[in-house]
C-alpha cells in the first residue's frame, strides 16, 4: 500500500513538472528534452521524453506520465498516437540523442577543462561522462544550436564543437 | 540446373515474412539454454518481421506481393513508403536505414492502424514496453559479436518475442 502511494505521488510530481516543460518552447535544451514528431499523414503526433528523473518508473508508467501531462497543457488537441519516455542512458542506446557538443580545448587556448564544464553545466542536455571528457547531446538540431549560442555567451570561444552522429544501420 | 538457395528464396513478401518469423523463433528457442546471444540475435529479427507484417497487413499488402515493387498507382514499393513514414515518425533520431529500426516499425504499425481506421489497440502501452525493451537489447549487428549477455537481457528479449509472437494477430486487426 505504501508503495502505491509512493509511486502515485511520484507519478503526481513528475506529471506536474512535465507540464511546465511542455508548456514551454521545446526547441530549448531545458531537461527534461521534449520531441514532437508527426507522422507523414499528419494525423497524430509521436512523442518522446527523455528523462532520468523517472528511472525508477516502468515504461508504462512514463507514457501514463506524458499523457497526462499533455492532457493537462493541450487538452483540445488530439492526445498522441505514442507517449514514449526514456532516461538518458536509454536514449543514447536508441539513438535519440544524434547531437552531441563537446569542447576542444588545446593548451593554446588558455582554458581550462573544469571552466568549459561550468559552462556546459548551464547549457542543458544530457550530459555524458566517459573517462575525463564531457560531453552534452541532444535529441534535436535545434535544442542543439540553442545550447550552442548558451555555451558561446557563457564561455565566448572557438572550443565549442557540434557533431551530428548518424551511425550506419550495419557497422561491420 | 537446380537453382541455388539465394535463388531460390525469391522476392520477400508479407507471407514469407510471417512463416520465416515462425521459423526463426522455433529456431531461437532451442538456442536460449545454450547459446543466448545467438537466441537473443534471432529473436530480435521475430520481432522486427512481426512487425513489418502486422503493418503490411494494415497497408492491404497482399500476401504474395514483392514489398519491392510498387503497388499501382503507386510509384514507390510497400517497403519504400513504409520507411519514408518511419522517417517521418522518428524525425532527427532517424538512422539512415530504418529498415532495422525496431522502435519506428512498431510506432508506425500503430500509424497504420490509425490510417486504417481500426481503434487504438488495447495493449499499446505493454506493446511499446516490450519493444522498447528488445530494442535496447538487439540491433543487427549483433552478428559481428560475441558478447555473453545478462540473463536479464536475455528475459527481455524472449519477453518481447514471446508477447509479439502471441498478440501478432492482435496488432493488425
Amino acid at each position: 500500500m505504501a508503495a502505491a502511494t509512493k509511486k502515485s505521488g511520484m507519478h503526481d510530481l513528475l506529471t506536474r513538472l512535465l507540464r511546465d516543460r511542455l508548456k514551454g518552447d521545446l526547441d530549448q535544451p531545458a531537461l527534461p528534452l521534449v520531441v514532437e514528431n508527426r507522422a507523414l499523414s499528419g494525423r497524430s503526433i509521436h512523442l518522446l521524453v527523455i528523462w532520468d528523473a523517472w528511472r525508477d518508473l516502468s515504461n508504462i508508467e512514463r507514457s501514463s506520465v506524458i499523457m497526462d501531462a499533455h492532457a493537462l497543457v493541450h487538452d483540445k488537441e488530439p492526445v498522441p498516437a505514442v507517449a514514449m519516455g526514456v532516461t538518458g542512458s536509454e536514449a543514447i542506446s536508441l539513438g535519440y540523442l544524434p547531437f552531441r557538443i563537446a569542447p576542444l580545448i588545446r593548451k593554446t587556448d588558455g582554458l581550462s577543462l573544469a571552466k568549459a564544464e561550468k559552462a556546459m553545466q548551464k547549457a542543458g542536455g544530457v550530459q555524458v561522462r566517459a573517462g575525463n571528457a564531457l560531453d552534452i547531446r541532444f535529441a534535436t538540431h535545434a535544442q542543439a544550436t540553442n545550447a550552442y549560442r548558451t555555451l558561446q555567451s557563457e564561455l565566448p570561444s572557438p572550443v565549442w564543437t557540434l557533431i551530428e552522429e548518424r551511425p550506419a544501420a550495419e557497422t561491420a | 540446373m537446380p537453382l541455388t538457395l539465394t535463388a531460390r528464396i525469391g522476392p520477400d513478401t508479407l507471407a514469407k515474412l510471417e512463416r520465416a518469423a515462425t521459423r526463426r523463433f522455433a529456431e531461437a528457442s532451442r538456442l536460449i539454454d545454450d547459446q543466448p546471444f545467438g537466441a537473443i540475435y534471432l529473436l530480435g529479427y521475430t520481432v522486427e518481421m512481426r512487425l513489418k507484417a502486422a503493418h503490411y497487413r494494415l497497408a492491404g499488402v497482399s500476401h504474395a506481393w514483392n514489398i519491392s515493387h510498387p503497388i499501382p498507382p503507386n510509384v514507390d514499393s510497400p517497403r519504400m513508403l513504409a520507411e519514408r513514414q518511419i522517417r517521418s515518425i522518428r524525425g532527427a533520431a532517424a538512422q539512415r536505414s530504418v529498415g532495422h529500426d525496431l522502435l519506428g516499425w512498431a510506432q508506425l504499425v500503430i500509424e497504420s492502424r490509425t490510417v486504417a481506421g481500426l481503434p487504438k489497440l488495447m495493449a499499446q502501452p505493454e506493446f511499446l514496453s516490450h519493444i522498447k525493451d528488445a530494442a535496447l537489447r538487439w540491433t543487427e549487428s549483433l552478428r559481428y559479436h560475441a558478447n555473453k549477455p545478462y540473463n536479464e537481457e536475455l528475459e527481455a528479449v524472449v519477453k518481447a518475442a514471446r508477447w509479439v509472437t502471441r498478440n501478432y494477430s492482435q496488432l493488425w486487426s
